[in-house]
């Protein structure tokens, strides 16, 4: 069986930050305060038109789905998936679903995206939490060619914007290193509060940003990039989160598009050796 | 006849943005020793505002600045059509102190015939508490002779907040209650997401506490969002808004300002609001902008 490495789909799944339970720690409730805190339930989401010719759809998730989820996903619409390959909590980790979760999504045909959302705040440096990405997947037998880094969620982040700019740095030099091809998931205010707007990144670097106006379908932004505004180093985007914690095919997920021009049929995309590429499906 | 102008101006807005960063922002980086020159950080330029033109009755515009302005410029805002002015009172520096420039822009405001707003951009690292600082605020203006009959509380930017969202939230209880005991309107300039990044969308915040919310797609004229409320989806403990600050970091009157608009009730009201109040020769500012 042909499979062309094309099928590297950069599993840029950055988790969008929309889900502020999956990367924030919970706040200790002190019992002397009432305090009380309102929770986004996901709905289901619109249907995905069918024939948007200049958008095509995805869905990023964080969370394990099983291979008729991802049949059901592809059905659905969704022709990419954006799979989390890293999990911050602790000192942060490889995260376990996302072997499985890329091979369901894989053989679902869908093109698979890997995201890593890290720990700033970790002992590890930014390029170790790569590498764990690396290892942890390339044991399982993915080849990765393509990796989104999570930046969003100030209140996850250092307050010094220097320190994060040297670890999405690290990060960025050890993707680079592997010969990946690195995008950043964040938003134009998530840049500004944790890098202070930092431009100095590498043209070289994708961007998947996002825009809504709250969790679930109330808060849908229209699924185009008419709301994107140049800014740190990026001129153009490459991917659009515009909706957050919605229910697809009885999972949670956010939901993506990007420009269709730029897509990879997941037919083209086989390798001749019969390992799974993950990445490279998103280009500028 | 005393018209109650009292606009508490909510002076949160202006600090609370990305783009005035170096303005608000504490960054203690006393061991920095990284070659800054090495990294490049994106400066916004300011431009001129478009003009307002609209003439929808039901919202009117007002700015927010943190600047101080002459009268000639009070004059030029209320010329080119702004009703209100947002203006901050107290100011992050340091551990907290009341900014003194709100003085004298607010009596050139209210010279102006400008409906006023004070807004106070706390500090949350600080070790004075939450009402301590409403207490810097109050006794700033009233040692001045102006009565505030409102304030709004800037709660943005996550980066300059504590990590713990309780600890935020008992933070802004604190001022919140302080103002409630001054008998004060209180309000908060934030949005969706500021609100849960910093109090992890705390709920139960009453409900007699009004909204200022912002929405830009960046800063500068390129960045603005339409000047209506359309976008506004409920959040945390707030069902409704009543100020959406729509452009942010734009030149107005030779003033670098964000501009907002608001809900106002019945055209004549935003007229009337040219007539200030004065009670015992004070200039009494807040409650321009309610529910």
């Amino acid at each position: 069986m042909l499979l062309k490495s094309l099928a590297v789909l950069s599993v840029l799944a950055v988790a969008a930050q929309s889900v502020p339970a999956s990367a924030k720690v919970l706040p200790f409730v002190d019992s002397s305060l009432p305090v009380k805190f309102r929770q986004v339930i996901a709905e289901a989401a619109p249907r995905v038109p069918a024939n948007l010719a200049s958008y095509a759809f995805a869905v990023d998730l964080s969370v394990p789905a099983s291979q008729s989820t991802l049949q059901c996903i592809k059905q659905a619409g969704y022709a990419a998936a954006f799979i989390r390959a890293y999990n911050p909590a602790g000192q942060g980790s490889f995260d376990t679903n996302a072997c499985s979760t890329i091979q369901n999504a894989y053989y679902a045909g869908l093109g698979t995206e890997i995201y890593m959302t890290p720990q700033p705040a970790s002992s590890k440096q930014g390029y170790q939490q790569l590498d764990e990405v690396y290892q942890g997947l390339t044991q399982a037998g993915i080849t990765i060619r393509s990796v989104w880094i999570q930046v969003t969620s100030p209140t996850n982040w250092p307050a010094s914007a220097t320190n994060n700019v040297n670890f999405i740095n690290s990060i960025i030099s050890r993707a680079r290193q592997y010969g990946m091809t690195v995008g950043i998931y964040t938003s134009y205010y998530d840049w500004n509060q944790i890098t202070n707007g930092w431009t100095s990144i590498g043209n070289d670097v994708l961007l998947w940003y996002w825009n809504v106006l709250g969790g679930g379908v109330n808060g849908e932004t229209p699924a185009n990039f008419a709301d994107f505004r140049a800014f740190g180093c990026w001129t153009a985007p490459s991917v659009k989160q515009f909706a957050q914690v919605e229910q697809v095919c009885q999972i949670t997920v956010n939901r993506d598009v990007y420009a269709a021009g730029s897509m990879l049929k997941a037919a083209d995309a086989v390798q001749e050796d019969g390992k799974i590429y993950a990445g490279g499906f998103i280009h500028q | 006849m005393l018209k109650l102008v009292a606009l508490t101006l909510l002076a949160a807005l202006a600090s609370a943005q990305p783009q005035d960063v170096d303005s608000n922002r504490i960054v203690a980086l006393p061991q920095d020793d990284l070659d800054v020159s090495a990294i490049g950080f994106e400066k916004i330029e300011v431009k001129p505002a478009p003009a307002v033109v609209s003439v929808d009755a039901s919202y009117a515009y007002g700015v927010d600045l943190a600047v101080p302005a002459t009268l000639a410029q009070m004059n030029c805002l209320k010329t080119s059509r702004y009703a209100a002015v947002f203006l901050r009172a107290f100011a992050p520096t340091g551990s907290g102190v009341f900014d003194t420039t709100s003085v004298n822009n607010i009596r050139n405001a209210y010279s102006a015939g400008l409906g006023i707003e004070v807004y106070m951009t706390p500090q949350p690292l600080s070790s004075l508490q939450g009402y301590q600082q409403l207490d810097l605020l109050y006794n700033g203006l009233t040692n001045n002779g102006i009565t505030i009959r409102s304030v709004w509380i800037q709660v943005t930017s996550p980066a300059n907040w504590q990590k713990s969202a309780t600890t935020n939230v008992n933070f802004i209880n604190s001022i919140v209650s302080r103002a409630k005991q001054y008998g004060l309107t209180v309000g908060i300039y934030t949005n969706q997401y500021d609100w849960s990044q910093i109090t992890g969308n705390w709920a139960t915040l009453s409900s007699d506490v009004l909204l200022w919310y912002w929405h830009v797609l960046g800063g500068g004229v390129t960045g603005e969002t339409p000047a209506t409320f359309d976008d506004f989806r409920a959040f945390g403990s707030f069902k409704a808004a009543s100020v959406k600050q729509f452009a942010q970091v734009e030149s107005v009157c030779s003033l670098t300002v964000n501009r907002d608009v608001y809900a106002v009730g019945i055209p004549a009201a935003a007229s009337s609001s040219k007539k200030t109040i004065t009670e015992n020769n004070k200039i009494v500012v807040g409650g321009v902008v309610g529910f």
